[in-house]
């Protein structure tokens, strides 16, 4: 029996509802709906009811006391009225993840960090490794790949996410491909070249939006063999699915590249830099050792100082970009550094050392590495720093060894960061998002507690030695914690300020990366190397970073010790002539009781007061007025 | 009793009172605040002192000596527990070093005290339920009908000027009419009202098709309890039989069971063996509250129940949340709330016992013979007004897989039935992709009646086989 007219019955009684049914008598949608629902009560018992129900609406002083009747008569008939049966072909369920027995909290507490693509996202420890592979979290994490944010967290948490679940992704990630295409780089990282066939369909497909398309150009660099589509789909596309054949081609190095390089180079644009950057092939490679000694040889010759400037500045920020992965330009790396002072503060090797230095992860790491030991076995003072880089990745377990690195040390030592679900340090400086992650190590190496240990070892005798140092030994003090230039004429600033570097950094990098950031195993080990490293520091001077790194550190402390090290600090900060530092009296009242900051005080009052003759008078009668004001406060 | 070896993150966060109060533990735990961080011998106990906004320092615990952790802080939060207590668990957890010492005073005192409490309720000294008072019945019943006058006023309003016309003026008396029913007894009724007067206004700046459908139907059901509720209150005042008694009217009007007013009715079940089947977090708008609803399948009967805990947003800080629960538990005393196929449920204690195979092949066996029987049996029920919208079922099946354009269909037999997600289990057919689903079993799921379809779907929560229940919420 057709009951379409039941339907549209109900729809004109909610539209009345919603409207209003003052005039329902002049209603004459309403009326003439209720007129063809006649014939359907007249053969249905339950239809009838409703149609005689309608009638009395039309007819009421007061619909608006029967209305509500209709619609609830009408609603009933609904639900029994629908079929339920489905008998459309189906393919079984093939998901491959179970369950895992975690309460909702712990789901839920996920699934909300996934959705906000929160910082937490890939600190989660280990312990939630089968909760991530729960449906409920994929599903959750799939949605937001293809509707989130998609931050810097959110790419790691990605990968660990292919790390952990596996190719199990796949088909819910295939099935998820909608308007963003994010999808498919990560299922080509799971399948390496398996999803070719899916990949070359989706980035032909003109009726796929936009972003679908240039994800899956993207993903063609899975296979050597589309080589020939990416540089058909360049021909013959536009806009962003153009660009993004182009950087597929530039990044596999495929040889149907190089004609289309060599067309594209003849009239350079600085909109092609990152393409050729990428490229390792030998049109681009050829491109910038011309480009750039290009831009050398017209510096030489610039009419005058601003043309100079300006085209030096063009030179170094090109070359930073341009030398990127051009394993064979050593020679012109080497003939920008032939000339330090391109200009005024223009110098090229920073740009020499960017360009090594985003390489070293990239997809010729390997042979970039090489070519930064070339480089530095030829200009040592120059290439320490991507040498460091490079051994470190090659070889993180053990010591950079490289002279004057050792200021780089705390770089590197600031630059990793544990994932507790893939259960590795990682490297998370120069631009390593852009890569896959690449694991560093699994425990933290010795050498860098070492490093902080000596840090505090040579801090520690650097003032030590104030008064009966060798100015030699001062001087060498100083340039080993990294100080070069002035220090021979002014040791002893020299090495206060380089000191308090020092001492700023390694607190710095204890407490805001390695400590939040570290293993459970290593969390102790680093605790140890700080406190030592600190302890040694507040023996002669230390500044406020360090006692923060001691509170971090050393919960057992008790009320005396901490009494006496912030006493210390106070009397060297006074002998240091440091005025900022020997005002913070605050720290007494973070952490101790009103009445044990009186005698604390107190015994640093006395102290001070021993000073007098050996520091300046004035900052001493400061110091014991500031401290009397403290007291007087607390007394109170 | 357990001891302090038990405690993980996992159950660190299960303990929290929500997200918020973890991730602030997690941040007092990182900064290192804590100092002498103490156990007990035995291991029941840890405890020490946490930096706060204070002078001093906050004490700390955490018991384990009783049967659920108790934690104790002097700190001035409310809520329970606090996020130094918390975070005192999360040093424990992450292998913190901790010094073996004797319980502090004030924690042992208090100990004592609860050993004696539980002394005095072993020995028997139960208080006697408070007797109900059939005068104050009466009263409130026609306290409650006069109220029922001035809330069909509103319906009716709405009914004959419409829905989108309520401006800001109007909006304002109805809403000053509203708060009149809560003297009137009747908060439910007056919840309804604000939830349609805020809806109605944010309509007429607003249109909206979908939304004015919802609004009238919502104004549907209220008009239809008004009507049965006035017929329910006169039929009470006539034969004298006041007190309350197993209808679903009486939470309709905003009536609040007590146990003891449930056991007195006889609604309720001695020794029942129930199982969780899913638990799910959802937002009643109306209520402007948290419900924590879990479905349970009864072993022996079948029956298919819910419990809810409802937790308002003006007071979300001071309740703790309900969490999915693992196991089969063995009830005393099962109470069971007025309702149709999908009664409420509420204990005050139950044992647990690890689920087993048989469990869940009981459970298999307990499904609806024929999905025609299930949805006529959810027929009856959706049709009715005062019903859900959706019914809880258990169905079984031989077949769940996807259509060529992605919906779910999950056959018995020659049987069928299509699976959807809904507004309240947006990603259940996602995860029911990714899921590994056995080949044959039951699901649990809700039956709900789609108007714009015209159709009854399956929303599925959670596939039960042997192996157990993969839970799609």
């Amino acid at each position: 029996m057709d009951i379409s007219k039941f339907y549209e019955l109900r729809e004109r009684l909610y539209n009345t509802a919603a409207a209003g049914c003052m005039t329902v008598s002049e209603d004459f949608r309403l009326k003439r709906a209720v007129e063809d629902f006649k014939p359907l009560a007249e053969a249905n018992k339950a239809f009838a009811k409703l149609f005689s129900l309608c009638e009395k609406l039309l007819s009421a002083d007061k619909p608006e006391c029967v209305i509500a009747d209709c619609i609830a008569l009408c609603d009933a008939l609904a639900v029994t009225q629908g079929a339920f049966a489905d008998s459309a072909a189906a393919t079984r369920a093939d998901g491959v993840y179970p369950t895992v027995e975690k309460p909702a909290s712990a789901i839920s507490a996920i699934t909300t960090l996934i959705s906000k693509s929160d910082t937490d996202l890939w600190k989660l420890s280990a312990e939630y490794k089968d909760t991530l592979r729960d449906p409920r979290v994929i599903s959750a994490f799939i949605v937001a790949l293809e509707k989130g944010k998609f931050n810097e967290n959110f790419q790691i948490f990605c990968e660990i996410m292919c790390e952990v679940c596996g190719k199990g992704l796949v088909p819910a990630l295939k099935a998820s491909v909608k308007d963003t295409g994010r999808q498919l780089k990560y299922i080509a990282k799971l399948t390496g070249d398996e999803e070719n066939e899916y990949f070359r369909a989706l980035a032909t497909d003109e009726s796929k939006p936009e972003k679908v398309r240039v994800e899956a150009v993207s993903a063609l660099g899975c296979s050597p063999e589309n080589g020939a589509l990416l540089a058909e789909i360049f021909n013959t596309s536009k806009g962003k699915i153009k660009d993004a054949a182009l950087m597929t081609l530039a990044e596999t190095d495929a040889p149907e590249a190089e004609p289309i390089f060599e067309k594209l180079l003849q009239k350079y644009k600085k909109s092609y830099a990152e393409i050729v950057a990428t490229s390792s092939g030998k049109t681009c490679t050829e491109f910038v050792r011309k480009h750039l000694l290009g831009l050398l040889d017209a510096v030489e010759h610039a009419v005058d100082d601003i043309a100079r400037l300006e085209t030096a500045s063009e030179l170094v920020n090109s070359a930073a970009i341009l030398l990127r992965n051009k394993t064979e330009l050593d020679d012109v790396f080497l003939e920008l550094l032939a000339h330090p002072e391109l200009s005024f503060n223009v110098n090229p090797q920073n740009s020499c050392r960017a360009a090594l230095e985003n390489g070293i992860l990239g997809k010729n790491g390997a042979a970039v590495c090489a070519q930064i030991n070339r480089l530095y076995e030829k200009a040592p003072d120059v290439f320490y720093r991507p040498k460091a880089y490079a051994d470190f990745i090659e070889h993180p377990e053990k010591e950079p060894v490289v002279p004057d690195s050792e200021f780089e040390h705390y770089t590197l030592i600031g630059s990793i960061s544990y994932v507790p679900l893939l259960g590795s340090y990682f490297f998370t400086h120069l631009d390593s998002m852009k890569f896959p992650l690449q694991p560093l190590f699994k425990r933290l190496p010795e050498w860098m507690l070492n490093y902080i240990r000596t840090r505090g070892d040579l801090t520690e005798k650097l003032f030590r030695d104030i008064d009966a140092p060798k100015r030699a030994d001062m001087v060498k003090n100083a340039e080993k914690l990294g100080f070069k230039g002035d220090a021979k004429e002014d040791a002893l600033a020299a090495a206060n300020r380089t000191a308090n570097n020092t001492i700023y950094m390694i607190s710095s990098v204890i407490r805001r990366s390695l400590l939040p950031n570290c293993s459970a195993e290593d969390y102790e080990r680093i605790r140890a190397a700080g406190t030592y490293f600190a302890k040694k520091c507040m023996n002669s001077f230390g500044g406020h970073g360090v006692i923060a790194l001691i509170e971090q550190m050393n919960q057992e402390m008790s009320n005396a010790e901490y009494a006496e090290m912030l006493n210390t600090f106070t009397i060297n900060s006074l002998k240091e002539n440091n005025a900022a530092e020997r005002q913070l009296l605050f720290f007494y009242e973070k952490h101790l009781p009103s009445d044990e900051v009186v005698s604390a005080m107190e015994n640093l009052l006395a102290r001070v007061e021993k000073l007098r003759g050996d520091v300046d008078g004035k900052a001493i009668d400061d110091q014991i007025c500031l401290i009397n004001l403290r007291i007087k406060m607390h007394k109170k | 009793m357990s001891t302090v070896e038990i405690i993980t993150e996992e159950l660190v966060r299960s303990l929290a009172p929500n997200p918020a109060a973890f991730s602030n533990a997690q941040k007092i735990s990182r900064s290192g605040d804590f100092s002498g961080l103490s156990v007990t011998a035995d291991k029941t106990l840890i405890f020490g002192e946490c930096k706060g906004s204070g002078k001093n320092p906050y004490r700390t615990s955490a018991d384990f000596s009783g049967e659920s952790p108790i934690c104790r802080c002097s700190c001035p939060s409310r809520q329970f527990p606090c996020k130094h207590s918390l975070a005192l668990m999360l040093e424990y957890s992450s292998g913190k070093s901790f010094t073996q010492a004797e319980a502090p005073e004030d924690v042992a005192a208090k100990r004592e005290k609860i050993a004696k409490k539980a002394e005095k309720s072993a020995s028997g000294e139960a208080k006697p339920a408070p007797k109900q008072n059939k005068a104050a019945a009466a009263k409130k019943l026609q306290k409650q009908a006069e109220g029922l006058d001035l809330a069909e006023q509103f319906v009716n309003d709405v009914f004959s000027r419409g829905v989108s016309s309520i401006n800001r003026t109007s909006a304002a008396q109805y809403r000053s009419l509203a708060k009149q029913l809560g003297d009137f007894y009747l908060p439910e009724p007056m919840a309804i009202v604000l939830d349609i007067v805020t809806a109605a206004e944010a309509l007429s700046a607003e249109p909206n098709d979908a939304e004015a459908a919802r609004l009238v139907a919502l104004c549907t059901k209220l008009s239809s309890t008004i009507k049965k509720s006035r017929v329910y209150i006169n039929e009470k005042l006539e034969s004298g039989e006041v007190l309350p008694e197993d209808s679903l009217l009486y939470e309709a009007m905003g009536g609040v069971w007590k146990l003891t007013q449930l056991k007195e009715i006889g609604l309720f079940k001695e020794n029942a063996r129930i199982i969780q089947l899913s638990f799910s977090v959802l937002f009643d708008s109306t209520h402007a509250a948290y419900i924590d609803t879990g479905y349970w399948l009864d072993l022996d009967s079948g029956e298919i129940s819910k419990t809810e805990n409802i937790r308002p947003l003006k007071v979300l800080k001071h309740l703790t949340a309900a969490d999915s629960s693992f196991g089969v538990y063995n009830v005393p005393e099962l109470y069971r709330y007025p309702g149709g196929l999908n009664r409420r449920i509420r204990w005050e204690s139950a044992t647990t016992a690890e689920a087993r195979p048989e469990d869940y092949e009981r459970a298999i066996s307990l499904a609806e013979p024929s999905l025609a029987d299930a949805v006529k049996k959810a027929k009856n029920e959706l049709k009715n007004t005062l019903s859900d919208e959706a019914t809880a079922v258990l169905l079984p099946f031989d077949f769940i897989g996807f259509a060529e354009d992605g919906h779910g269909v999950l056959k018995n037999g020659d049987e069928s039935i299509s699976l959807c997600e809904t507004a309240a289990y947006p990603n259940v057919i996602n995860v029911l992709r990714i899921a590994k689903i056995p080949h044959k079993g039951a699901v649990l799921g809700e039956l709900f009646y789609n108007s714009d379809e015209r159709r009854i779907y399956l929303c599925p929560l959670s596939v039960v086989s042997v192996d157990g229940a993969t839970r799609l919420v």
